[in-house]
């Protein structure tokens, strides 16, 4: 194979060429997208990569706009019914036509003549027409396969033709193999199957679209293992945390309460920043207004009971009476607090470990001191809001201007924390919240212990909501 | 402790890093810079480094290398490292002294000191056990954790060495002698490699094994340095073994060393060595065999081994380090991923040709042969739909009007055929009237056709832009529409429509206003509808209202909101035909009075939606103005009803029936399934409902568009509190004046 697989992404115009590329090429920059027509005026390629390799080079082109008098035109070159399309093309790429009125319908016919197949993309909203048609026959002369990909597909788009009325007029144009991909929001396996459709009209370039598959799929995975493990370590940095204060002084209470709140917020913003760049989209997508994410779906404070409500997480559990929304105060005296019944077992390991801490709180339990720490509830809402993050984000395609927004999901509620939070509580010095002290090595690798644990039963959760819709 | 590795990295890394120094420090400084990141909360962004590690090839990890080497801190960072190596190897030396010193007092002690002409009696199996007993235990302990941390696959975790001691030593040490961030990084990093890799494990034990090395050195030397210069007498002896147990096991500790050359005591030399209570029973032979057997016995048992484990150790150490890789999964890494490797740059495109940029002016085809159209008598005016979803009543059933239908123009012989009817008929349509679709993107091909009608034309034609609904409902919110409604008109200019002919009406909601002016575009110039303004009135209306609530100190009723909404539909009764049918209140005459309220119910639901459809985008996002939007709908919906057949609220049928239905049609439209929860809530609800059918009363007659402008002009985003009544009448006042210059700007 001497040259890339080259792929042309045509269409009318406004049915999302250009957020096709955007969401194929993972690069919310290229090209500009507008819900206006004739946005893209030449045509612009980037190259697909898989491990670092060109696989292919996918090419934008001008929106098709006057099909309907490019045909006339065709036909008029036609002239002899016994000349072929693509000469009758090659014909009108060299006339003025193709200078003038045409220009635009030229750049992209140009481009379909060099490239291997095209992608005809078209907006499943709108109802199909005479000009779609007319659109098709031009296609069809230029001799090459052609895949088309219904975008904004996404139920909730009732109206226009459909799929399913768009599927029956392409089949009437000879066209089957037809890909359905949303640019918007990106079903599980849509780009999957787009490559898997091109291959079976693409024998030649099977390697190359193997060789794209995997790579995305590995990308997939790899982003939903680091996603996790970004989550694990908010959880872990969340739910270690604990100060203490004397008891019984409520100046000092409420301070070291707003500094534990402000701290955790802060924690929570730097994750959700994490997972942004992680899935490389931009900071303003989400701070469109002055809210962490937008729409009033993310303004709900991490310590604020509608935010539970939201996700359907119950509150109570530790919190001990007259605890403010999302702290558990824990005030016991002599350090039996510690050992809530399922975490005795844990609580003498983590003794073994970190003695030295230990022996601190248990003193400061003597002396008559409150722990303060962010309770179950919160770490739940912690991590239902990065599961619930991670999924849209998983789900989202590059070409979306909207806001991210997020849904509640009730899957998430788990009926106890996983082993490695509890372990957590009890090891403050796992938090690097505030100021922190390095670890030594043996916790070191005790926290990492953790966090690897959880972020799988995380990872599984992203994979199952992720499915489960 | 230098010198971690030099040999080169077989596997990847072809950027400037691998020269410049060894990879595994380069991946410790990586590792030392997440630490530095994480520790910091905040992540380094260094345009230069970035762009260097973008510049080579490789993989994700060699990049993260490039980046951090490139970094300012870097050179900070490597000083940290630099030292907690030197600390490390300062330890490590501290110790070594110590045990070699440990090893010479263990020599002394076995052997003894004691002076006498006839020698010391020195118990040999006591001295050798004194002297290879613990370290044997200790080798045996080691190798046991080593063997079972492999099969669990937990690097290092519980091996409790003398290593690992040497090493927490020199890390507490580091930290004390310098302090910061740059520091606690860099032990961090060392830490956290030596604790989670294969690494960990062989520093730990080189170290152990170096140490124990040096003892035996020194147990070594002691022992020669005394037995040159003491005269010692070895023997054993037993309570209950016999005499042939110790020649056996002589025999056997001498197997190993007799190997090399070691001499070692024989039968007889054995069985004279038994302590008897008498010194100087043994003759120099056997003194120097047994001497030669003890040092036999420490090379070979002592310190043959850890100078073996010891250069094992090192040399696994060092593979150890060549393999250590970064772990590009943890989150410090992969969220460089992005930053580190260039987006796609673009192809090369092989379409340079130039061509307009903006091929705006239409070409007329060639059917049409002159430039002007010839004048024609006037006909019937016509209506031709441009690729249209057909409307409900096509075409519109206006008054004094009758058109001539064009159909519906959807392919290319359709568009033949529209164009040929009207370029070569006798007649000439009084009026064309071209109806697009405001759903659909304008594009050329649309132009060049509206072009191609307007040049077979002698007289103006007309465009009229529907469906600004159903691109509402695809979610596209007030700027987009008003774009998508300014291409159209900027397409329809350039082929040829002036601008006064171009109005945005949706035929699918169409009022009697809106049928009129379609009516004006035939040139029927019967007059409009006089507006008749009772703004003031309703919000004085809702104002008295709300002050009666806020006086009786309870929630509204809804009967008693079905009153206001009726009070104020009977100030527009008027104009009441056409914003009942605009409203979807079209057939609710019956309903009441057949006490039919199921299809009211169903009835004021189509109204809640179609209130809530007027609303913009913005404000469809509030819950309170959704809610507001549907309560009004369908509290209008009962008011019309009401308009018709005047019964007394109080008396109608059904009453609780009717406000169930109007609360399960406003409740889950709010995000919030919660009710409101105090009385001034509940008024203010009210109030908004009211005011936002006030306003769609008043602006009745107009463009949807204009009404949802005027809406969305009116309307702030942040209201202020409503807790009493002069709240009230504050509110109201404001938004009465707002109202009045959203009017004025909206429709000039």
């Amino acid at each position: 194979m001497s040259h890339p697989l080259r792929i042309a992404v045509v269409g009318h115009t406004n049915t999302g060429k250009t957020s096709l590329m955007r969401t194929l090429l993972r690069d919310t920059e290229f090209g500009e997208v507008s819900d206006r027509p004739a946005v893209t005026r030449e045509v612009e390629g980037a190259p697909l990569l898989a491990q670092g390799r060109v696989a292919a080079e996918l090419y934008d082109t001008p929106g098709l706009e006057d099909s309907i008098a490019l045909l006339d035109h065709l036909e008029k070159l036609r002239g002899d019914r016994r000349t072929e399309g693509v000469d009758v093309i090659d014909q009108f790429l060299k006339s003025p036509a193709a200078e003038g009125h045409f220009s635009q319908e030229a750049k992209a016919l140009r481009q379909v003549l060099q490239s291997d197949v095209a992608l005809y993309v078209i907006d499943a909203r709108d109802r199909v027409l005479g000009k779609h048609r007319d659109e098709l026959t031009v296609l069809a002369m230029c001799a090459r396969p052609v895949v088309p990909v219904l975008n904004f597909t996404a139920p909730g788009n009732v109206m226009g033709a459909g799929v399913a009325g768009w599927r029956e007029q392409l089949a009437r144009c000879g066209l089957h193999a037809v890909a359905e991909f949303d640019t918007v929001v990106l079903a599980d396996q849509g780009e999957q199957r787009l490559f898997e459709t091109m291959r079976t009209l693409l024998p030649g370039h099977r390697q190359a679209i193997d060789a794209l598959i995997e790579d995305r799929q590995q990308q997939r995975d790899r982003l939903i293992t680091a996603a996790s493990n970004a989550i694990a370590d908010l959880l872990l940095d969340a739910s270690a945390y604990c100060v203490s204060v004397p008891h019984g002084d409520t100046a000092q209470m409420r301070e070291a309460t707003d500094n534990l709140k402000s701290l955790v917020r802060g924690r929570e913003q730097q994750c959700v920043e994490q997972l942004l760049e992680l899935f490389r989209f931009h900071r303003d997508e989400y701070t469109a207004d002055d809210l962490p994410l937008t729409d009033g779906q993310w303004g709900l404070d991490l310590f604020s009971p509608a935010a539970l409500k939201q996700f359907g997480i119950r509150a109570g559990g530790g919190a001990a009476a007259g605890a403010v929304a999302g702290l558990a105060v824990d005030a016991m005296v002599g350090g039996l607090a510690l050992g809530t019944a399922t975490a005795a077992g844990a609580a003498i390991g983590a003794l073994l470990g970190t003695g030295r801490t230990h022996g601190r709180r248990l003193l400061d339990r003597l002396k008559g001191r409150t722990e303060l720490r962010c309770d179950d509830a919160t770490i739940r809402l912690l991590e239902a809001r990065q599961v619930a993050l991670t999924r849209a984000l998983l789900r989202r395609g590059h070409a979306a201007q909207q806001p991210v927004e997020v849904k509640q999901d009730s899957s998430l509620r788990r009926s106890r924390l996983p082993e490695a939070i509890q372990q957590a509580r009890l090891t403050p010095s796992w938090s690097r919240l505030g100021e922190s002290v390095a670890l030594s090595g043996l916790a070191e690798a005790a926290r990492e212990r953790a966090q690897s644990s959880l972020a799988e039963t995380i990872q599984q959760s992203i994979k199952q909501s992720g499915t489960g819709q | 402790m230098r010198g971690m590795d030099d040999g080169r990295d077989q596997r990847t890394t072809p950027g400037h890093v691998a020269q410049q120094g060894d990879l595994f420090e380069a991946r410790m400084l990586a590792e030392a810079i997440r630490a530095l990141e994480r520790d910091g909360a905040e992540a380094i962004h260094d345009e230069s480094a970035e762009l260097a590690a973008r510049a080579i090839t490789g993989d994700l990890e060699s990049r993260i290398i490039e980046r951090a080497a490139r970094l300012p801190v870097a050179a900070q960072l490597r000083a940290a490292l630099r030292q907690i190596n030197t600390v490390t190897g300062w330890v490590i030396v501290g110790a070594g002294i110590l045990a070699l010193f440990a090893g010479a007092g263990t020599a002394f002690a076995a052997l003894g000191r004691g002076v006498g002409g006839e020698g010391v009696v020195v118990n040999f199996y006591v001295a050798i056990g004194a002297v290879l007993g613990v370290q044997t235990l200790m080798l045996a302990a080691w190798f046991v954790l080593v063997v079972a941390s492999s099969m669990r696959q937990r690097p290092t975790e519980g091996l409790l060495s003398l290593g690992r001691a040497a090493v927490a030593a020199a890390q507490w040490l580091t930290s004390r002698i310098q302090r910061g961030r740059i520091t606690r990084a860099a032990v961090h990093a060392w830490s956290y490699i030596h604790a989670t890799g294969l690494i960990g494990r062989w520093t730990f034990s080189s170290i152990t094994h170096g140490l124990w090395l040096s003892f035996n050195i020194g147990c070594l030397g002691a022992i020669m340095l005394l037995l040159s210069t003491r005269h010692y007498q070895f023997v054993w002896e037993t309570t209950i073994l016999e005499d042939r147990h110790y020649v056996r096991l002589t025999h056997g500790l001498s197997y190993l060393p007799s190997f090399v050359g070691f001499d070692s005591p024989d039968d007889e030399q054995i069985a004279r060595s038994r302590w008897t209570g008498r010194t100087g029973t043994l003759d120099d032979e056997s003194r120097r065999a047994w001497s030669s057997l003890l040092v036999g016995s420490i090379v070979l048992y002592g310190f043959a081994p850890r100078i073996l484990l010891f250069g094992w150790s090192l040399s696994r150490r060092r593979t150890a380090a060549n393999r250590f890789a970064l772990d590009t999964r943890l989150p410090g890494y992969a969220r460089l991923e992005s930053r580190l490797f260039d987006t796609p740059t673009r192809c090369e495109t092989s379409d340079d040709v130039g061509g307009p940029s903006n091929p705006a002016a239409f070409a007329i085809s060639a059917g049409h042969p002159s430039g002007t159209p010839r004048i024609r008598p006037a006909g019937p005016p016509a209506m031709v739909g441009i690729e249209i979803a057909r409307p409900a009543v096509w075409p519109p059933r206006t008054p004094h009007v009758v058109w001539d239908d064009l159909g519906v123009v959807e392919s290319r012989d359709d568009r033949r055929s529209v164009l040929a009817a009207i370029g070569e008929s006798a007649t000439e349509p009084a009026v064309v009237l071209m109806v697009c679709d405001l759903a659909t993107t304008p594009d050329r091909g649309i132009g060049r056709f509206i072009a191609e009608i307007v040049a077979r034309l002698a007289r103006p034609a007309a465009v009229i832009l529907t469906g600004g609904q159903s691109l509402r409902s695809r979610g596209m919110d007030t700027a987009g529409v008003a774009s998508r409604v300014a291409d159209w008109i900027r397409l329809c200019i350039e082929a040829g429509v002036a601008q006064d002919r171009i109005i945005e009406l949706d035929l699918d909601h169409i009022t009697a206003a809106g049928l009129q002016r379609i009516a004006s575009l035939a040139g029927e110039n019967s007059r409009t509808p006089e507006q008749v303004r009772h703004i003031e009135e309703a919000f004085e209306l809702i104002r008295t209202h709300a002050k009666r609530w806020f006086d009786q100190g309870a929630a509204p009723t809804t009967d008693a909101q079905a009153e206001l909404h009726r009070a104020i539909a009977t100030l527009y009764q008027s104009s009441s035909e056409s914003w009942r049918e605009s409203l979807g209140f079209r057939h609710v005459q019956n309903l009441i009075e057949g006490n039919n309220i199921g299809r009211l119910t169903e009835q004021m639901r189509s109204g809640a939606t179609r209130m809530t459809e007027l609303l913009p985008m913005r404000l469809r996002k509030s819950p309170k103005w959704l809610a507001a939007g549907a309560l009004s709908g369908a509290l209008g919906c009962v008011a019309a009803s009401l308009l018709i057949s005047p019964v007394a609220i109080a008396a109608l049928p059904a009453w609780a029936g009717i406000a169930a239905a109007v609360a399960a049609i406003w409740q889950p439209i709010g995000h919030e399934k919660k009710a409101p929860n105090t009385a001034g809530d509940n008024v203010a609800a009210a109030v908004r409902a009211a005011v936002l059918f006030a306003m769609v009363l008043e602006l009745q007659g107009h463009a949807e568009a204009d009404i949802t402008r005027i809406l969305d002009a009116t309307i702030p985003d942040h209201e202020q509190a409503i807790r009493d009544a002069t709240e009230v009448k504050n509110w109201l006042d404001s938004l009465r004046h707002r109202f009045n210059i959203a009017v004025a700007e909206t429709l000039q």
